[in-house]
């Protein structure tokens, strides 16, 4: 005991002295925190149809399946085909990725660069930036779209009909659905890593009771050892 | 079964273990290493971690084998599969990341596992060798990790191994031919993704498991160091057994599961709950597949690395840096011939060794955080400091270990 205690003193010693260093860098631009959670199915739900609306025409989900994210967003395989594919005029199948109709050739005319794929983009930039950046996009007075927190992007004001239509807590409120959506996008295991992890947390707790408790028990004749 | 072998003498059990034993050492082999290993019977907290090291390293072997049946290694397909694993494969994103979190595990125990070393003198005579052997097994680990970090081909994998590799180039004459030689290639590419799978999966976990196997031969032979640094062969019972000393098994064997326990539950914790470790264990940029043409902004090793690499850069001079970085790590090699003190344990040993080693671990861990920083002339300057710092714990012990005032050891193990 005496020895765990002073290996919390060393740790408490080594992390007041990263953060000895940590004090002389500098900081990044404060990012808004998008409170969400992939448990919460409803929210997914609308998320995904935000994506389908709204990104799905440029940005692909190449990494994700029709079926699998229908079946794990609480839809029926064909009822995801409906979300998923309607810009393929109902051709889509259930196995088919999530991905556009965009030609990139056309996408590079028009917006000077492809599209990024966005399967992983939550985890590439985190859902705190994604959720500050889609709401940082700006109209100034000379029409010019600007963004706050990516300058020069090459994407356009896609959500300013939401924006400016929409009270901002409401325009929030989807944005932070779409994130959410994206976040399940860029890990499917998520909910079910969050749900499982309780049971196997509990079980792993009961086992260091026991072996607490035989431990214990095999020790008793240590103690009384001359 | 007949036991009538007219040139082996006949075993009195008849049964399958009497029947291996006349073949093969078992009994023999598990009471010399396991049911009477006699262990000093007052192993602290610290003592978990060699334990502990042996349980990732089995962690690490097993989802490493089930990794491998879904992982493509090859440039165009190994960022695709890592996703197909983390998708499709059956339970393959709680392999993957029991394997990812699994190699910062092991540096976290590793190290720990070290310090207690360092602590309580456990390089010193007549331990030399478990050390040197403990130390190869760190180098070992180190580029098994490295080699281990390029195969997801994410951004980082790639430009962190570009950078690492391009080092070699520092040495003169020979260092780009080297480079070249080690990449197979001008740059990272898929020979290299190749080449570095090989190692990784056959080559250096074989290279692991018997430098292992050798660290505990050794240790047996010479016998576990303990909190208080004292022998206690010293004092033995009518049967001639340590006094102070316990079998392994059951105490410790049962100790240790106990410890185990504890581990694995820590381990699941991050494994469900917090897989990217802060990005210290799965780095963001990893999530964005290797793109040859696209340096990121900022590049930094896994945050093991960091120490090292913070020696690197705090360097002005590349070759230098190199050196200096080598040097952090072969310095360790030779502590148990720098340490002139013949008292093991920081329990009784003067308040220069205390210092000392404080300002080593102090030093590590603020090098450990400026090398997941980009560098800045505050930082750089910090870093030089700390380097400073850091080397000074290898000379401070060769000149103040012979003058310490040391406290008197105790006759028996403390409580």
């Amino acid at each position: 005991m005496r020895a765990l205690i002073q290996g919390l003193l060393w740790a408490g010693l080594a992390i007041s002295s990263m953060s000895i260093a940590h004090a002389s860098s500098e900081h990044a631009v404060a990012l808004d925190k998008a409170k969400i959670s992939v448990l919460d199915q409803a929210s997914l739900q609308r998320g995904a149809d935000m994506y389908a609306q709204y990104c799905m025409g440029c940005h692909s989900l190449k990494y994700v399946r029709v079926n699998r994210a229908a079946k794990d967003l609480g839809w029926k395989a064909e009822e995801g085909v409906g979300h998923f594919q309607y810009l393929r005029g109902g051709k889509g199948k259930p196995t088919d990725m999530i991905e556009t109709t965009l030609n990139p050739v056309t996408a590079k005319t028009a917006f000077g660069t492809v599209p990024p794929d966005l399967s992983l983009e939550a985890r590439l930039r985190g859902t705190d930036w994604l959720y500050t950046f889609l709401r940082s996009y700006e109209r100034t007075a000379d029409g010019k779209v600007i963004n706050h927190l990516f300058s020069g992007v090459a994407m356009p004001y896609v959500l300013e009909g939401l924006q400016t239509s929409l009270p901002a807590s409401e325009f929030d409120a989807k944005v932070a659905d779409l994130v959410n959506f994206l976040d399940y996008a860029a890990e499917p295991a998520k909910p079910k890593r969050l749900m499982l992890g309780w049971w196997v947390l509990g079980f792993l707790m009961i086992l260091v009771v026991l072996t607490y408790l035989l431990k214990q028990e095999f020790w008793r004749d240590v103690k009384t050892q001359a | 079964m007949s036991d009538n072998k007219p040139n082996m003498a006949p075993n009195k059990k008849l049964d399958i273990l009497g029947w291996i034993d006349d073949r093969f050492p078992l009994t023999q082999v598990w009471n010399e290493h396991v049911a009477q290993y006699y262990a000093p019977k007052n192993f602290n907290f610290y003592y978990f971690f060699g334990a502990l090291a042996l349980l990732v390293l089995v962690n690490q072997l097993v989802t490493g084998i089930w990794l491998t049946m879904s992982y493509k290694p090859s440039a165009a397909e190994a960022f695709n599969s890592i996703e197909y694993i983390m998708r499709d494969v059956d339970w393959g994103w709680l392999i993957r990341y029991m394997h990812s979190t699994g190699a910062s595990a092991f540096f976290i125990v590793i190290y720990v596992h070290m310090f207690r070393g360092l602590m309580y003198g456990s390089y010193q005579k007549p331990r030399e060798l478990v050390w040197l052997i403990g130390m190869l097994i760190f180098l070992v680990l180190m580029a098994e990790a490295f080699m281990g970090y390029l195969l997801p081909w994410g951004q980082m994998s790639y430009w962190g191994a570009q950078v690492i590799i391009s080092l070699f180039g520092a040495i003169p004459v020979v260092g780009d031919a080297m480079a070249t030689w080690i990449r197979g290639d001008f740059v990272i590419s898929d020979v290299t993704l190749n080449r570095f799978f090989a190692l990784h999966v056959i080559a250096l976990p074989l290279v692991l498991v018997v430098l292992v196997y050798l660290h505990i031969v050794a240790l047996h032979k010479v016998g576990s160091n303990n909190p208080d640094g004292i022998d206690i062969k010293q004092h033995k019972n009518a049967l001639g057994l340590p006094k102070d000393g316990i079998p392994f098994h059951p105490y410790y064997s049962i100790k240790d599961m106990m410890g185990a326990s504890v581990f694995m539950f820590l381990f699941a914790l991050v494994i469900f709950y917090w897989p990217e470790g802060g990005g210290f264990f799965l780095e963001a940029p990893n999530f964005e597949p290797a793109n040859p043409m696209k340096t990121p902004e900022h590049i930094a090793p896994v945050w093991y690395f960091t120490p090292f690499y913070a020696i690197l850069r705090a360097v002005p001079d590349k070759l230098l840096g190199v050196m200096a970085m080598g040097m952090s790590i072969m310095f360790l090699f030779v502590l148990p011939w720098l340490d002139r003190c013949r008292v093991r344990s920081i329990r009784y040993r003067g308040w220069q060794f205390k210092a000392n080693l404080t300002m080593f671990v102090v030093s590590f861990f603020v090098l450990g955080y400026l090398g997941t920083q980009p560098p800045t002339p505050v930082l750089t300057l910090l870093a030089q400091v700390f380097t400073f710092t850091y080397f000074s714990y290898f000379v401070v012990m060769w000149l103040t270990s012979p003058m310490e005032r040391t406290k008197p050891l105790p006759e028996r193990v403390t409580a």
